[in-house]
Formats: C-alpha cells, structure tokens, sequence
C-alpha cells in the first residue's frame, strides 16, 4: 500500500511541476502586460515535439541539448509576442485571449501537420529503468527541476533589477512609465520568461508523460485553473496550485474511473472562482 | 402608424433573406446537397452569433463557453428522443427553455466576477459540462447518442433546417433591431458603458442582465435542439465544443459586437473561410493552422469588426 501510495503522489507532485512551470510563465505576462497568452500551452507542446525529434536523432543524449530546445521556444515565443502585443496592449485583455487562441490553433495545425496527430510518448532504455524508492528516478529530477527553476524564478523578481520592473509595471503601469522603467521592453521580457518555462515544461512532458498535438488545448483549462486558484502573478501560489492540481488528478484518476478526474476539477476552479476570486495567493501572502 | 418607423434596410434585409430561402426551395431539387449543407450550417452559425451577441454585444458580458447551452440543448433532445421516443415538435422548445433557465442560473451566479473571471468562469463552465457529457451513461459516453433519421429525403431534411435557421435568424435580427431601438435596448447599452451610472439612473440593472441572458441562451439552446436532428448524431467533442464558443466570439467580434447586423456579417465571414480551407487544401490539418491565423488577423486589424468599421465610418 504504502510504495503505492508514495508512486501515487510523487507522479502527481511532478505532472503538478509541469503544470506550474507553464502557468507561471502564463500568469506573468497576464500581471504584467494584462495579455493572456493561451498560446503557451502550444508552445511546451512544440518544445515537447522537438525533443521527441531530437530523441529519435540523437537518443537518450538528447538532455544535452535541453538548453536549446528551451531557448528556441522562448524566442518563437518572444518573436511573435513582439508583434501581437504591439497592438493587442492596446485593446482589452479578452481581445488577446481570441487572437493567442487562433495563434494557438496555427501551432497545433503546423504540429500536426509536421509530425502527425498521434499520441506520443519517448520511452527511454537507459534512465527509465533507474529506480529510486520504488519510482522511476526520473520523477525525482522534474521535481527537482521545478524547486530549482521556481527558486531561481523568485530570486529573479526580488533580487534583480528586471525583476523589480516586472512587479513594479504589474501594480503600476503609469508609475512604472513615470519612474522611468521601458514598459514595453518589461513586457518583453516576461514573455521571454513565459517562453523559457513553457520550454522547460515541454522537454519534461515528453519524457514522463504522453502528448498530441491537441494536449495543448486541454492545458488552457489547467493554466486558467492554475492562475485563479493561484492568484495572478504570485510564484508560491502558482506552485502550490499546480502541484494541488496534479495530485487531484492523479489521486481521483487512481479512486475513481480516470475521466472524472476532469470533472472534478473543471467544477474546482468555477467553485474557487466564486469562493475566493482573488485565489489563494492572497491567503498565503 | 404601427409600421411608420419599420427600418427600410432591416426591410430589406430580410426581404433579400426571403428570397434567397424562395429560390433556394424553388430551384431545390437541382443543386447539389453541398449548397445546402453549407447554406444551413452558415446559417445555423449566423443564429448562434446573432444570439450570443444579445449578452455579449449589448450587456457586456463576453461568455466563452455559449456552446454549454448549445449542448444541452442537443442532449435533451438526443435523450427525449431516443429513450422516451418523444416527439421533436415537443423536445426542440423543451430543449431550448432548459437551455435557458441553465443560463440564467449559471450566469447569474458568474456575474458578479470581473470581466476576465467571467469569461474563465464560462469557459470552465463548458470544459466541465463537456467532460461530464463524457463520462455519464446517460449522455452515451465519448461515443455520443445517434438520433433516428427524421423520415425525409436528405435533400428535404436540409430544406427544413435551412428554413427554420433562416426564420430564427429573422426573429434575432428584428428583436436585436427593437433592441436598439428601444427603452429596454438603451438601458441594456447603459448597463454595458457604466454599470454604477445606468443603476444611479434607476435602471434595474439585474433585470436587464437577467433578460438579456434568458433570451442568449433560450436561441442558442434552440439551435442547439435542433442540431442533432439533422446531423443525427451528437457527441461531447461538437455538442460542448470549446472550439466553437470561442468562434462564436470572434464571429461576432469580427462582424462587429452590439450592431444589430454584425455577427451575421461575421458568421458568413468565419464560416466560409472554414469552408473554404477544410475542403480545398491538400492536407487537412493545415487547415486549422489557417483558421488560426485568420482569428489573429481579424482581431489585430479589425478590432471594430468589419461591421463596425462601416456603421462608424457612416455615423461620423
């Protein structure tokens, strides 16, 4: 029971860090630039896509490259957002929502059209058989991962100085425009972020995890969830929601026939919405 | 006069709308069935967008999940039909009222949240109703329910459809016009540019969203009792689409969000450039990827809506 039990929760603790790693980025740019990039999701999804390509050119040694997979999202990204949030800034918040979904559909499309609509999943000889406390090991370093990258992510926002723009320009545009922060380049920067998590969520979806072109759209719900329960912009609230969601998932899925594990949490999020519409952000700041 | 400030050019529009329906029964029989089925989706479009835009459009709450009362719409219809074998004649109006009593009390309870949450908070209304659809015994699972054929010929199903989306398209076209035009209308668009405002005016504000609300999703019920019976089929993928509530906005965005003729200009727009590119590109998939694009150009160059842009133009 026990061994179970602890499977149980590690996977959702790390399926959780995947989640939070891209809502994070997604809940940014939402505090700052008030544009809601959907398209992230999308975006871990191509990064994903590119590991599985690189995995069956290079094998198991494909991890070395991580670093440019994740970089070439999080310039995909910050590419397109240069252009799109030019004008969406402009308009209300909702209005960016339909274009980053349509940007969305063009990923998805251009994915499926490059590498199929199958469901796929890498299946690694050398590090799935390592083994520790009775799980793969490589549950352990994706949970290591999001500690490092949520840790470095908070240092960034409070001990740098792009990072006090960031916050400065999300409670404050015009405060921020008068004490001399370059708005638009504060904007750019929290999409880069967004891309940088959306990339590092992706190389990790493809090996623990299986994934289709049309994952990303299930992912827009988790990233709403995520920022409503989290709280806009907060990084300890966005963990905590991301690791609540993927244990929710994975628990109800073991308990109960796995398609009600959506249900359950589709109905989580329009509950939190009534209940605390601030999220719990709030309560633990 | 009663008919002394009937519109000449919504006169127009549905004399036009009369014709074409004219023509296309007359000539019937000798058309290929593709005109129809587009003609009958295009309008079956036209009729949801016309009704979101009732909320959407003149009360200011942009919902991303109007396919929930869409689909429950069609499974009521589906469930009546197949298990108690009830006619459509009775289930198509108890659909559509189910339909929006859910949406009075569903939106009812979301409005209260700020414009983004709402939107999220339909949005999850729908991805919830739609994992439901798919786990529940009752709404047949991901499979869906398949309904009896209705006893006609195909060509004489779609000719019924067509009429029956171009006679609602017609009654949401007059009522948006009385809309705007009218005591209830101003203080709907009152309500949209300031709520403290339109409250302090002795507007009672919470009636106005109620009956906006009422009427949204009562059509957009309606369309949706009707789906299943000339698709035959209805599953939790096209029955809860989420693909399609956010179509739905930008079909009213980019015809133009509270002109009484907008989103029927943007419901044609959409859906012939789906059409267009689902049947003639080569490889299907890029399809989407050209729907994509479509929705990014629409919002950044026309964030008026092409409607908009006209109606202003010509009221400046």
């Amino acid at each position: 029971m026990l061994p179970l039990f602890l499977t149980l929760i590690i996977t959702g603790i790390s399926l959780g860090a995947l989640y939070s790693i891209v809502a994070l980025g997604f809940s940014v740019v939402w505090g700052t630039a008030e544009i809601v990039n959907t398209s992230l999701s999308s975006v871990a999804v191509l990064s994903s896509y590119i590991s599985f390509w690189s995995f069956t050119l290079f094998g198991e040694s494909f991890l070395l490259l991580t670093p440019f997979i994740v970089l070439f999202s999080a310039v995909v990204n910050l590419l397109l957002s240069i252009y799109l949030d030019s004008v969406l800034t402009r308009m209300p918040p909702l209005y960016s929502l339909m274009a980053y979904f349509g940007l969305g559909y063009t990923f998805q499309g251009i994915i499926a059209y490059v590498w199929g609509v199958r469901q796929r999943t890498i299946i690694m000889p050398l590090l799935d058989v390592v083994v520790f406390l009775g799980v793969p090991l490589k549950f352990f370093i994706v949970i290591g991962v999001m500690i490092l990258f949520f840790v470095a992510f908070w240092l960034f926002l409070v001990r740098t100085k792009p990072g006090l723009a960031i916050r400065a320009v999300s409670q404050n545009k015009k405060g921020a425009l008068v004490s001399g922060i370059n708005v638009k380049r504060t904007y750019m920067l929290a999409q880069f972020l967004a891309g940088i998590g959306a990339g590092v969520s992706g190389v990790f979806i493809s090996f623990i995890y299986s994934f289709s072109p049309a994952t990303a759209s299930l992912w827009i719900a988790y990233m709403f969830l995520i920022v409503v329960v989290g709280g806009l912009g907060s990084v300890l609230g966005s963990a905590v929601a991301g690791i609540l969601l993927g244990l929710i998932q994975t628990v109800t899925s073991y308990i109960m026939p796995s398609l009600w594990a959506d249900v359950i949490v589709y109905v989580v999020l329009i509950g939190v919405l009534l209940v605390l519409p601030k999220g719990i952000g709030e309560l633990i700041s | 006069m009663k008919f002394r400030n009937f519109p000449i050019h919504l006169g127009l529009i549905h004399l036009s709308l009369a014709i074409s329906l004219f023509f296309l029964i007359s000539l019937g029989w000798f058309l290929p069935t593709y005109i129809y089925r587009y003609f009958t989706i295009a309008f079956m479009f036209s009729c949801l967008a016309l009704s979101w835009d009732i909320l959407g459009g003149y009360s200011g709450y942009l919902s991303f999940g109007h396919m929930s009362f869409f689909g429950v719409g069609a499974y009521t219809t589906a469930i009546l039909l197949t298990t108690l074998g009830i006619s459509p004649l009775i289930t198509v109006p108890l659909g559509a009222f189910i339909s929006g009593l859910l949406g009075v009390v569903s939106l009812s309870v979301f409005i209260r949240l700020e414009e983004a949450y709402f939107a999220i908070a339909t949005l999850a209304l729908n991805f919830s109703l739609q994992s439901l659809a798919t786990v529940l015994e009752i709404t047949g699972g991901a499979r869906g329910i398949s309904t009896p054929l209705l006893p006609f010929s195909p060509i004489t199903l779609y000719i019924i459809f067509l009429s029956s989306f171009l006679v609602i398209t017609m009654v949401l076209l007059s009522m948006r016009y009385k809309i705007e035009n009218s005591r209830i209308g101003y203080a709907m668009l009152a309500l949209r540019e300031d709520k403290t405002v339109a409250e302090c005016l002795g507007i009672n504000t919470l009636r106005m969203k109620l009956i906006a609300m009422f009427i949204s999703c009562f059509f957009t019920g309606l369309v949706g009792s009707m789906y299943p019976l000339f698709a035959t089929f209805i599953d939790p993928t096209i029955g809860f689409s989420v693909d399609w509530s956010v179509l739905l906005v930008v079909m009213c965005i980019c015809g133009g969000t509270g002109i009484w003729w907008g989103p029927l200009l943007g419901a044609f727009i959409l859906h012939s450039v789906r059409e267009l590119f689902t049947y003639t590109l080569p490889i299907p998939q890029l399809s989407l990827a050209i729907i994509g694009i479509t929705f990014v150009i629409l919002i950044l160059f026309f964030p008026q809506g092409i409607g908009g842009q006209i109606a202003y133009k010509r009221r400046s």
